[in-house]
């Protein structure tokens, strides 16, 4: 039996993306910030983060191409724009000249940053309003879109995370994100990243809120507790797979309730399915191989080449000679 | 108790209804024998009813008195009764063990009387007479005194007796006789054991027991084999004189021992069918013998003969050492290849001891050891060697399959560790106990392991188990899970220089992880307890913590969880075990 533990530790810090990681991106945003707190016109709006950003639930992108998204609640009344597409035009001209591309899209507006002709990251800002009770409402459509298509959706950028801290704490809240991070680079490197081929990262934490059990143990000699991800993660993927029949449904227990896999075509969610059985079938073979080498490199096909290769010998990851603190 | 309080505590007893007649004994009789034997300062004397029968009897009043029980004297009785003594001492209760109400001098009294009067009631009806044999050490009338060192057994054997005067030492051979008083020249003795609870003669003797009553005591109870056997060995001697050690079972379990010196003996031995004539002389016997030693020390019956290997003469070893002999081992061999050094004088054992003032940081720890521990318990086989347990193992100098029990006390995880493996790896390995203590009185520790047969199952857990990370452990390291200290804080504390580093601890840490050690071995080899098993004890965290170290989580746990009921630490995937446990 392969205790890869470790390794999932190893490969969680490399996949993680955190504020450190983002220190350009928070840059960025901060500037977009100012810069439409200074040519927006009105009305006033507060910032927040939302999204994977967030819930601290982001990895690397395999191409390069990070993203941050940022809430912008206005401070007026869904009444008061009933073109919903107004007043994301309204950033977007709060943008104009600011020396990178903006353009609308379906839920935000997005700055673009390139180098040459490769997009290097993006801020993505999601524009709510009130409505007459005070609940916040998501500004949806495109620039030239008929009325059906432009609409205000119930949302609350927040209300997930709040959610979340409610449901779990400390170490248990950090599995769950290490979980759902291993999960998002799993769906990187085994699904297409081109319209709904993958799954959205919102539908695996909405899945998560649904299925996932923090798993631990206390070590009945030191005391210590121990998360093992690699347990928790595959009866998390085995309980989805379970529920994959034939669509996985997983709703958010959040407004706007929605089920985030909607989107996928019923083609792409047979692939969804078939790879969430694969995914099972290699953890499963992983955790029962007793050669860690071996197990390590069932799981590299699946996460890709960030998921360190074990040797045949446990790891430690401190020193080989340290103070035994024992006499007679 | 004062003179004039006395006084006025006799006429007290006169006129509490204990004794008819009762009156204060006069000054001129206390200074009688019998008073003055028994350390009394007061008495009284009245009559006593005792089923029908009017006795004497006089309650002594010692100079201790309350703090020790009264004497009860009962006079003028015909014969002998058990537990009734010369000049009438009944022996109505033991001396230790009781609890006094010292408020109450007068029902003390009472109370005695009650038992000592219920004692010759008992003795008058012929109940008790089985309490003869009881206390026939107490009986026997002693001419000449022994200490006998024979290991008791159930056959008719020649021994060995030292004689100096009236002064005898009882061996089981001639070399254990020269051994422990060389230079005299022992004498062959007759061994004769009773092997059930003899009966006692009747009317039983009073005073010096004569030939007759010697002979008839001991041929009345010998099986006919035996008889038989004595006949064979003793008849047509030629010899005048004759010793004979007698092993007597008591009711009460136990047994005690009995000596006869014949002299001048005419015809056959007094002990053959033909008996002849000859003078008798009673050997009162001390026992001092390992067996009795060992009971009577709370030693268990289930280890005396096992053959111990001790790694590692230390602190903690040291205490080891002795209490390993004292619980009654057979035999212990000292392994340790560090001499004593006079700066551990104060923590370990041996102090600092002569030999190793005169050539200081010169003498092996384990042969001191073994040189302390002879003159204390010479009954105890002891050997000792001064090198590392690796050489020896691998050497094939030492097997660890030779002995019942390993007890590890070196304080180094790396050489206990090494020879977990080689443990593990061996077919056949004896049961082992790790032990070893924290720093600044944290605490210790002491872990069984199994023994295994090649044979049979082997139990699950070795003591890598203790250095195993859990199996879900996301930062695996380097450390013992059964630390009280937090890992990776340097605890040795320099003291010099390089090479002179300590660990500081002092002797009641040592005394209590040795004692949790011993106590686990014995646990085990009584089978009291089994498999891999972990017992720590925990001490005050303060001069630690003041020092700025950290204790673990382990540490929190409670005292009846990690010193009583220890802990099975057994890991599945612990790579020197868990792969070679047989299902």
């Amino acid at each position: 039996m392969a205790n890869l533990n470790a390794e999932f530790a190893t490969f969680d810090e490399q996949i993680k993306l955190d504020w450190d990681d983002a220190g350009v991106l928070r840059e960025r945003r901060d500037v977009i910030l100012r810069r439409l707190h200074d040519h927006l016109g009105g009305p006033s709006f507060d910032p927040c983060n939302q999204g994977s950003y967030d819930l601290r639930t982001g990895v690397h992108p395999l191409q390069g191409d990070y993203d941050i998204d940022v809430a912008l609640r206005f401070n007026t009344t869904i009444d008061a724009w009933p073109d919903p597409v107004a007043l994301k035009q309204r950033v977007l001209a709060a943008l104009e000249g600011f020396g990178s591309d903006a353009r609308v899209r379906q839920s935000c507006v997005t700055v673009f940053y390139r180098r040459g002709d490769e997009p290097l990251y993006h801020v993505d800002l999601a524009v709510y309003a009130h409505d007459a009770q005070g609940h916040l409402h998501l500004a949806v459509g495109k620039v030239g879109a008929t009325a059906e298509l432009k609409s205000w959706v119930p949302a609350d950028p927040q209300a997930l995370g709040d959610h979340i801290d409610a449901r779990f704490q400390g170490e248990d809240k950090a599995q769950l994100r290490r979980v759902l991070r291993c999960l998002k680079r799993w769906k990187d490197v085994r699904f297409s990243s081109e319209g709904d081929a993958a799954p959205k990262g919102i539908g695996l934490t909405a899945a998560a809120l649904q299925w996932f059990r923090v798993n631990h143990m206390m070590d009945p000699v030191d005391s210590r507790m121990h998360y093992d991800d690699a347990a928790a993660l595959l009866a998390f993927v085995q309980r989805m797979h379970a529920n994959a029949n034939p669509r996985l449904v997983a709703r958010l227990p959040v407004v706007p309730f929605s089920d985030p896999f909607t989107r996928m075509n019923d083609r792409q969610m047979e692939i969804f399915r078939d790879e969430l059985a694969h995914l099972e079938t290699a953890l499963r073979a992983a955790h029962d191989d007793n050669d860690p080498a071996q197990a390590s490199e069932t799981l590299r096909r699946l996460f890709g080449a960030d998921f360190p290769r074990a040797g045949s010998k446990p790891r430690r990851k401190t020193a080989a000679i340290v103070s035994s603190g024992s006499a007679a | 108790m004062m003179t004039r309080d006395l006084s006025s505590f006799l006429t007290e007893l006169c006129t509490a209804g204990l004794l008819a007649d009762a009156r204060p004994v006069e000054p001129r009789v206390l200074a009688q024998v019998w008073a003055q034997q028994h350390g009394i300062r007061g008495a009284v004397e009245g009559i006593a009813r005792v089923d029908g029968r009017e006795l004497r009897v006089r309650i002594g009043v010692p100079a201790r008195f309350p703090n020790v029980l009264p004497k009860v004297f009962v006079l003028g009785l015909d014969g002998r009764l058990p537990h009734i003594f010369v000049h009438g001492y009944v022996c109505y209760s033991e001396h230790d063990g009781v609890l006094l109400d010292r408020n109450d001098p007068v029902a003390i009294i009472a109370d005695a009387l009650r038992q000592a009067l219920d004692l010759v009631a008992a003795g008058l009806r012929g109940d008790n007479t089985s309490e003869y044999i009881e206390e026939l050490v107490l009986h026997w009338h002693g001419d000449a005194h022994a200490a006998s060192m024979l290991t008791l057994r159930e056959e008719i054997d020649w021994v060995c007796g030292v004689r100096s005067g009236k002064l005898w030492h009882f061996f089981d051979n001639r070399a254990e006789a020269q051994r422990v008083l060389p230079g005299i020249e022992p004498e062959q003795v007759l061994y004769v054991p009773l092997l059930n609870v003899p009966t006692p003669l009747d009317p039983f003797p009073e005073g010096a027991w004569k030939l007759k009553a010697i002979t008839r005591f001991l041929m009345q109870n010998l099986t006919e084999e035996q008889r038989r056997t004595l006949n064979l060995r003793l008849r047509n001697g030629k010899r005048t004189q004759s010793t004979v050690v007698v092993r007597v079972p008591r009711p009460r379990g136990g047994d005690c021992l009995i000596g006869v010196e014949f002299h001048d003996m005419h015809g056959d031995h007094p002990l053959t069918k033909r008996s002849g004539t000859a003078l008798v002389r009673q050997i009162r016997i001390a026992r001092q013998d390992r067996d009795y030693f060992i009971a009577r020390g709370g030693g268990l019956a289930e280890v005396r003969g096992c053959k111990a290997l001790l790694i590692g003469c230390g602190a903690v070893g040291g205490h080891i050492a002795g209490e390993l002999a004292r619980a009654g081992i057979r035999h212990l061999t000292l392994l340790d290849p560090d001499v004593l050094r006079p700066e551990n004088a104060y923590r370990h054992v041996l102090g600092n001891w002569l030999p190793n003032r005169i050539l200081p940081g010169a003498c092996a720890k384990s042969h001191l050891l073994q040189i302390d521990l002879s003159f204390r318990y010479p009954e105890l086989e002891l050997m000792a060697i001064s090198a590392n347990v690796e050489e020896q193992l691998t050497g094939g100098l030492l097997r660890l399959d030779t002995f019942d029990l390993v007890v590890v006390a070196t304080g180094d995880p790396n050489v206990d560790r090494w020879l977990n493996d080689f443990s593990v790896a061996s077919p056949n390995a004896p049961r082992i106990v790790y032990s070893w203590l924290e720093p600044l009185g944290l605490g210790g520790h002491a872990v069984l392991i199994a023994g295994h047969r090649a044979s049979e199952p082997r139990a699950p857990g070795c003591l890598d188990c203790l250095f195993t990370p859990a199996e879900a452990d996301r930062a695996p390291r380097l450390c013992n899970r059964a630390a009280f200290s937090a890992p990776g804080q340097a605890v040795t504390r320099e003291l010099a220089a390089c090479g002179n580093s300590f660990t500081p601890f002092g002797s009641l840490d040592a005394v209590r992880t040795a004692e949790l050690a011993v106590r686990l071995a014995l646990h085990a080899m009584t089978g009291d307890v089994g498999g891999a098993l972990l017992r720590s004890w925990k001490g005050d965290p303060r001069a630690f913590r003041a020092a700025g170290y950290q204790t673990s989580n382990r540490f929190e746990a409670s005292v009846e969880h990690l010193e009583h009921t220890g802990e099975a630490f057994a890991q599945s995937h612990c790579p020197v075990c868990g792969r070679t446990v047989i299902a």
